[in-house]
């Protein structure tokens, strides 16, 4: 019989509710720890919901394809705490493949650019969640798991729980962890260099739960003090309205995607390169800013010598 | 979990959380409080195409830049800075305390400048819209 798993990410909503007052109340008595602003946090707090709201519309499709795919399963592994802890890990190896996608990708990247759009680091950061992540088919990522005889409402219960542990990393407010942890899991300082701007934070640290994937891939960033995280994008945006935010780089896409006088090859490139690419070059992928930002710092103490 | 205790969790969590950082406002708005501040801002985000001239609204929120290649704005959004650059697509709107900018980007499709002096207000107009 299935085991039933609760609906962990909705049960936790207090719980994040009240970390948020104990984060805000800690900054304003200490004066540091990370910045709030109003508005900003409003636009993570109304994105928030809405990935609740497309969660309870269209979380049926992933749930049906899932549950449909679990009919063709090579073995079943059962319910025991031992699969779980196995589905746990494995979906957050899942996870880490989904989010490099989300950065590399154009198309998965247009869903999660919404979680890196506030120029601030704080608990509500977290909750600004995407409203568009079916659309993306990153659910293909968990047929593996399906197959290989992990029950669907363990992988999502995993999924759900993956959830709720990144969100006490969205702060300044711990800066490192004992040295042990900081080697294992995902951390706020980790976490933190994942949503800087800055082009050597750029596409790294992928993880979700435990770092070491990253570490693994080759993707791994530790965050330096001499260079503070900027947060947020290469380009910010000027609005706070949480359906422009939701929706810009999709319409960004569709309007790149069928531009006049594109071949085929470069309609498909401005949908599935990485973010940034342009057939005439006239914009800035992550690596491009990455080798710039690498000459720039390689001509630095040249020219002030020279100077 | 049932809609009907879902619904009422969220609603009242946002109100509850937008109302005490109202009250506490532990971040104060961004302000250039002079040319030079938001001429490092710019040339930090934009070091292909630094500042040759700045000059800001009066409510030193807004700063009009000049580069060799055209003209952009640098304004403050709540706590932080955003910066954009203008290739005469932009139309200024007069008001009776300054402008505000249509820029026809939908990430950033409005920003109002504070611009009291009537001659200032048709300068930047000029130089925004590209003529
Ligand atoms: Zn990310
Ligand atoms: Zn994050």
């Amino acid at each position: 019989m299935t085991p039933h798993y609760p609906d962990v990410v909705n049960m936790a909503v207090p719980g994040f509710v009240a970390l948020i007052v104990i984060e805000l109340v800690w900054i304003k008595l200490k004066g540091r720890g990370g910045r709030y602003e109003l508005r900003d946090a409003l636009t993570s707090l109304l994105l928030g919901a809405g990935n609740v709201a497309a969660g309870i519309l269209l979380g049926f499709v992933t749930v049906t394809f899932l549950y449909t795919l679990w009919q063709y399963r090579l073995f079943d592994l059962g319910y025991s705490v031992w699969v779980l802890l196995l589905c746990f890990v494995l979906d957050d190896l899942r996870y880490y493949w989904v989010h490099r996608l989300g950065h590399r990708v154009r198309w998965v990247w247009a869903s999660h650019v919404n979680h890196h759009s506030s120029q601030h680091y704080n608990l509500t950061t977290a909750l600004r969640q995407t409203w568009t992540g079916t659309f993306t088919l990153m659910m293909l990522l968990r047929v593996p798991l399906v197959l290989l005889g992990f029950h669907p409402a363990m992988i999502l219960f995993s999924g759900g729980m993956n959830l709720i542990y990144q969100f006490w990393i969205h702060t300044e407010v711990i800066s490192r962890m004992p040295r042990w942890f900081e080697a294992v899991m995902n951390t706020p300082s980790h976490h933190r260099v994942h949503h800087g701007r800055n082009p050597r934070y750029l596409d790294s640290n992928y993880a979700g739960v435990f770092i070491v994937w990253d570490k693994l891939f080759g993707t791994f960033v530790p965050e330096d003090s001499a260079e503070p995280v900027e947060y947020g994008l290469v380009k910010n945006l000027g609005t706070f309205n949480p359906l422009r935010v939701a929706f810009h780089e999709w319409i960004g896409l569709f309007s790149d995607v069928l531009q006049p006088g594109l071949t085929l090859r470069q309609r498909l490139a401005y949908a599935l390169a990485p973010p940034g690419w342009s057939h005439d070059g006239s914009r800035m992928t992550s690596d491009m800013l990455k080798a710039c930002d690498g000459s720039l710092k390689a001509a630095e103490p040249q020219h002030a010598g020279g100077s | 979990m049932p809609l009907g205790v879902l619904l009422p969790m969220v609603v009242l969590g946002i109100m509850g959380l937008a109302l005490l950082i109202r009250v506490l406002r532990p971040t104060p708005p961004l302000r250039f409080s002079s040319p030079e501040v938001a001429r490092n801002i710019w040339d930090r985000r934009n070091p292909d195409d630094p500042a040759c001239d700045v000059q800001l609204d009066a409510a030193e929120s807004a700063a009009l830049i000049t580069t060799r290649t055209g003209a952009g704005l640098l304004w403050s959004m709540g706590a932080d800075p955003v910066a954009r650059r203008f290739q005469s697509r932009c139309v200024c709107v007069e008001t009776r305390t300054g402008l505000v900018v249509k820029t026809g980007d939908f990430t950033a499709p409005k920003i109002r400048l504070v611009l009291p002096d009537r001659d200032v207000r048709r300068r930047w107009c000029q130089i925004l819209e590209g003529q």
